[in-house]
C-alpha cells in the first residue's frame, strides 16, 4: 500500500508540481513549436508519452546493471544520448512495421523527438535522484503526462487567440512566450498538493 | 552564409578568424537574431553569474567541437554523420562537467542537470551542421568562440536583468532593496525597493525573454522598412524547425483527406 | 554487395570515434578524480566546521538502525546520512552534527545539523539545495537563523505573520512553505535522533 502510495505520489509531483516545461524549462523547443494546433499537440503528446517512458526504463535499467557496477556512471550522458538516439529509430522501425495504426498516428514526431531535451534531461535525473528501476519508469511517464496538458493548454490558447488584435512586435513567439509565463505562474497553485 | 559575395559580416573577409568572431557576437547571434538554444537561455537565467558560466560552458564545447568535427568532415561518412557529432559533442560536454566539479563545484551545482543538457543545445548541433562540418578548422573554431559568446553575453545580460529587477542584486551584489552596498543617502533611498521576485522565478523567464524577442522584431521591422536584408533572423525560437515539421504534417493530414 | 561493405565501414568508423572519446574521457576521469574527492570533502569539512565552529575535529559514529525506523516513522521524505561527533583540542565531545537529506520543493535538501550536548541547536549548514530562487533558495538566510541557538525540541513551521511562540514555532519562508517545512522536518527528524540515540554522551 505504502508504494503505491508512494508512486502515486511522484506522478503527482512530477506531472503537475514540477512539471516538465513550466518549472524546468525542459522540452521547450517541441513545446514553443509544435503547439499551433490541438491536433499536433496531442500527436506530440503522445509521442512523448512513449519515447520518455520508454527511454526512462532503458535508461535506468543501463545505468543500474552496466555503469554504476563498473564505476563508469561519468560517462552517462554520452551513452544516455545515443541510447536514446538508437530508442527512437528503433521504436519507429518497429511500429512502422507491426503496429502501423499507432505508427500513422504518432510516427511523424517521433524524429523530432530526439532533440527533446525533455528526454534525456528526465533520465539524468532518475539517476541523479537514485531512483529505482519502477520510480524512474513511472516518473518519466509523469513527465510526458505533464508534458501532453502543458502543450494542449497551450495549444489550446494559442487557437483561441489566433486572431486577436496584439501589437505587431508581439505577433508570434512573445506573444507564445507571455501565455507561456501566465501558465506557469498558474502551475505553481499545484504546489499545494504536496 | 553570405553566398553573394566574398565579403562576409561586418565588412570583414569572409571565413576569417576575425570576421567569424564577429559574425557570431553581433551579426549572427545566437540568442538575439538566430534565436536559437533557448531552453538553458530560459532555465539558468536566474541569476548573471549562473549565465555566465553557462555561457562560458557553452562557448568551450562549441568551440572544440566545432574544430574537431571540421577536422574529422572527411573521414566521417554522411549516413553515420549525426551519432559522430552527438558522440563528439557529448564528449566535450562530459569533460566540461569533470572539469567544473573538480574545479568549480558551486557553480557546477547551481547549473545542475543544465550542463549535461549543453548536449542537445541546438546551438552547438546546429553550428557543426551548418558551418563546421563544411569549412576549415580555424575559422570552425572562431566560428565557435563568436557564437559562444554572442550566446554568453545575451544570456549574461538576461540573467541580469532577472537578478536586477527580481533580487535588487547585480552578480551577486545587493543594490536595491534592503543591505544594499551604496552608501549615504542614495543607499537610504535605493534600499526602499521591494524585488519583484516573479523575475527570478520561472515566469520571469517566459515574460523577460517575451519583450527582448518583440524588440528584436520591432528592429528586424525597421531594418526592413529601409531596405536592409533581415533574412538571417530567426522567426522567434529553435522550434522554427520543428514549426515547420508540424506545419507540414497538417498539410499532409489535409492532403489525406482530400484525397480520400 | 557495396552496401554491405559500406555500412560495415560506416559502423566501423563510428565506433572508432566512440572508443576513442571512450578512452580520452576515461583519462580525463582519471586526473580529475582527485580534485572532485578532494572538492567533496572540503565542502562536508566546511559544512561541519560551520555548524560546530569550536570543534576542532569530526570523528564518524555512524548511524543506529535499532533507531531510525522508529524516529524517520514520523517524518516521510527524510533521512539521515550520517552521523558525527564533535570533539575539541582536549578531546571532549561537545556534540553531534547529524547529516540529514530532506525532499524539499523541487530536489532534496542536504545540510548538516549541530546539537550540542547540552541540547541546543548550535548550527545548520546547507550543502545541496535546490528550491526557487528568490523564494526556497532563501532557506539558509532565512529558516536556519531562526532554529539557530534555540533549544532543541520539535518544532513547527507558521505562515509568516502568526507566530506566537519563538521557542518552537517557525515562520515560514512567504511563498515558499514546502521548503520550509522541509528543513524543518529534517531537524525534527535530527532533533529526534538525537534524543533517541545520542543524548548524555554515551
Amino acid at each position: 500500500m505504502e508504494v503505491i502510495m508512494n508512486l502515486v505520489g511522484l506522478m503527482i509531483t512530477a506531472s503537475l508540481v514540477n512539471n516538465v516545461v513550466l518549472s524546468q524549462f525542459l522540452g521547450l523547443c517541441p513545446f514553443l513549436g509544435v503547439s499551433k494546433k490541438t491536433d499536433t499537440a496531442l500527436g506530440m503528446g503522445g509521442a512523448c508519452i512513449f519515447v520518455i517512458t520508454l527511454a526512462s526504463l532503458v535508461c535506468s535499467i543501463i545505468y543500474k546493471f552496466i555503469l554504476a557496477p563498473l564505476d563508469l556512471s561519468y560517462l552517462r550522458t554520452i551513452v544516455f544520448i545515443l541510447v536514446i538516439a538508437m530508442l527512437v529509430q528503433f521504436v519507429e522501425m518497429i511500429l512502422k512495421k507491426y503496429i502501423v495504426s499507432l505508427y500513422q498516428a504518432l510516427g511523424v514526431y517521433l524524429p523530432l523527438i530526439t532533440t527533446n531535451c525533455a528526454v534525456l534531461g528526465v533520465a539524468i535525473n532518475n539517476v541523479t535522484d537514485g531512483y529505482t528501476i519502477l520510480e524512474s519508469t513511472v516518473t518519466g511517464f509523469a513527465t510526458a503526462i505533464g508534458f501532453t496538458i502543458a502543450i494542449v493548454i497551450l495549444a489550446g490558447l494559442r487557437e483561441k487567440m489566433e486572431y486577436n488584435d496584439i501589437p505587431i512586435p508581439f505577433k508570434g513567439m512573445p506573444l507564445v512566450l507571455l501565455t507561456s509565463g501566465l501558465m506557469a505562474i498558474a502551475f505553481t497553485g499545484f504546489s499545494a498538493l504536496k | 552564409m553570405s553566398t553573394e559575395a566574398k565579403k562576409g559580416a561586418l565588412g570583414f573577409r569572409a571565413d576569417t578568424p576575425g570576421e567569424r568572431f564577429f559574425n557570431g557576437l553581433i551579426a549572427e547571434n545566437p540568442t538575439l537574431v538566430l534565436m536559437i538554444g533557448m531552453c538553458p537561455t530560459l532555465a539558468v537565467t536566474s541569476s548573471a553569474i549562473n549565465g555566465l558560466g553557462m555561457g562560458l560552458a557553452t562557448t568551450f564545447v562549441l568551440a572544440l567541437s566545432n574544430a574537431v568535427i571540421s577536422a574529422l568532415r572527411k573521414t566521417i561518412p554522411g549516413t553515420v554523420r549525426i551519432p559522430s557529432f552527438i558522440v563528439v559533442i557529448a564528449s566535450f560536454v562530459t569533460l566540461v562537467e569533470l572539469l567544473m566539479k573538480a574545479y568549480v563545484p558551486a557553480l557546477n551545482q547551481a547549473l545542475g542537470v543544465y550542463i549535461p543538457l549543453i548536449v542537445v543545445n541546438c546551438i552547438i548541433f546546429g553550428r557543426a551542421e551548418a558551418y563546421a562540418s563544411k569549412h576549415g578548422i580555424v575559422p570552425s573554431f572562431f566560428d565557435g568562440i563568436g557564437m559562444g559568446l554572442g550566446f554568453t553575453c545575451a544570456i549574461t545580460v538576461i540573467g541580469l536583468i532577472r537578478e536586477f529587477v527580481g533580487a535588487g542584486t547585480a552578480f551577486d551584489v545587493q543594490i536595491l532593496g534592503e543591505g544594499t552596498v551604496v552608501p549615504g543617502p542614495v543607499g537610504a533611498f535605493l534600499s526602499g525597493y521591494q524585488p519583484i521576485s516573479i523575475f527570478i522565478q520561472q515566469a520571469g523567464a517566459f515574460f523577460v525573454l517575451a519583450f527582448l524577442i518583440a524588440i528584436m522584431n520591432k528592429i528586424k521591422a525597421n531594418l526592413a522598412s529601409k531596405g536592409k536584408d533581415t533574412s538571417k533572423f530567426g522567426q522567434g525560437c529553435c522550434s522554427s524547425s520543428e514549426e515547420k515539421a508540424a506545419d507540414k504534417i497538417l498539410e499532409d493530414k489535409k492532403a489525406g483527406k482530400e484525397a480520400e | 554487395m557495396n552496401d554491405t561493405k559500406s555500412m560495415i565501414k560506416n559502423a566501423l568508423i563510428l565506433f572508432a570515434i566512440t572508443l576513442i572519446a571512450g578512452v580520452l574521457l576515461g583519462l580525463v576521469y582519471q586526473v580529475t578524480k582527485d580534485p572532485i574527492a578532494y572538492q567533496e570533502k572540503l565542502a562536508q569539512d566546511k559544512a561541519n566546521q560551520s555548524v560546530f565552529s569550536t570543534a576542532s575535529t569530526f570523528e564518524d559514529v555512524g548511524v543506529d538502525d535499532s533507531f531510525i525506523e522508529q524516529v524517520l516513522a514520523d517524518y516521510p521524505g527524510v533521512s539521515i546520512e550520517s552521523v558525527k561527533k564533535a570533539l575539541d583540542s582536549a578531546g571532549n565531545v561537545l556534540g553531534y552534527v547529524i547529516q540529514v537529506k530532506s525532499k524539499g520543493y523541487g530536489d532534496y535538501i542536504q545540510y548538516t545539523v549541530g546539537i550540542t550536548n547540552d541540547d541546543v541547536i548550535n548550527g545548520i549548514s546547507i550543502i545541496k539545495i535546490a528550491e526557487t530562487p528568490g523564494l526556497g533558495m532563501n532557506a539558509e538566510k532565512v529558516i536556519a537563523p531562526q532554529l539557530v541557538d534555540k533549544a532543541a525540541a520539535i518544532f513547527q513551521v507558521v505562515k509568516s505573520g502568526q507566530l506566537f511562540d519563538e521557542s518552537t514555532e517557525i515562520e515560514a519562508i512567504s511563498g515558499a512553505t514546502i521548503t520550509s517545512k522541509a528543513v524543518t522536518s529534517g531537524v525534527n527528524a535530527a532533533v529526534t535522533y538525537f534524543d533517541a540515540a545520542l543524548k548524555g554522551g554515551q
